[in-house]
């Protein structure tokens, strides 16, 4: 046995959980899972932001979760800037949940890791060396796309959630 | 408190209930690896081995320091 760990989405005011999202689609609507043809950023504008949680729903018979790392791989389209809370440096700290927005993020100011980070860069009870020792969450990760009103074009990309997991 | 699950559609009102539920896609909770592995082809034991590898390799890294 080992743990077991998914990915959640919080959206609305309500943050309404979805929890095990398929995807995580950024575009011009609130939701989990979104279709991102039905809702596309228009050129110069930014995607409603992701809250999202490393969810351990059971340890599995193992005694801890930790170091999570988050990145991406694949580029975006055009001069499009992804944006994230996620930092090995200066970590802000577990956010308080506010209603995802779709103007520029004043929580996710970070440039996204398009490689592996070397150490942890998204925090458990609000720091960085922070372990799960039972079922229980992250701390939320938040990230956004911020488009150019050059941009013409889209992209598909890998999002990476990443934890060790000690037996 | 809203929690939807992703892959059968079913609504809860708490944590410990979406925890407990079979889901109606898989035939499994949300706390059974069986869950996860039916909905990703296998995909999630070969990613929950992989953490433990790295958990396991830091371990013996750290005791050695």
């Amino acid at each position: 046995m080992a743990a077991t760990v998914q990915i959640n989405e919080y959206n609305t005011v309500g943050e309404t959980e979805t929890a095990n999202i398929t995807n995580t689609n950024m575009g011009d609507t609130d939701a989990a899972n979104l279709d991102p043809v039905a809702y596309p950023v228009t050129p110069g504008n930014y995607t409603y932001e992701k809250w999202q949680k490393i969810d351990v729903t059971a340890m599995g018979g193992s005694s801890a979760i930790d170091n999570l790392k988050i990145w991406r791989t694949g580029a975006l389209g055009g001069s499009a800037a992804h944006l994230t809370n996620a930092r090995e440096t200066t970590y802000g700290g577990a956010e308080t949940f506010v209603t995802p927005i779709k103007t520029v993020s004043t929580i996710a100011t970070e440039t996204m890791p398009t490689s592996e980070p070397t150490d942890a860069n998204l925090g458990i009870g609000g720091s960085l060396t922070g372990s799960l020792t039972a079922a229980g969450s992250s701390d939320y990760l938040v990230h956004q796309i911020g488009t150019d009103g050059g941009d013409v074009a889209g992209s598909t990309s890998t999002m990476n959630y990443q934890y060790d997991e000690t037996a | 408190m809203k929690i939807i699950c992703s892959s059968c559609g079913k609504v809860f009102t708490t944590k410990a209930a979406y925890l407990k539920h079979k889901c109606e896609k898989t035939g499994f909770t949300p706390t059974q690896a069986e869950h996860f592995d039916a909905l990703s082809g296998g995909r999630f034991s070969l990613q929950s081995q992989a953490a433990l590898a790295r958990g396991e390799a830091r371990k013996l890294k750290d005791s050695k320091e």
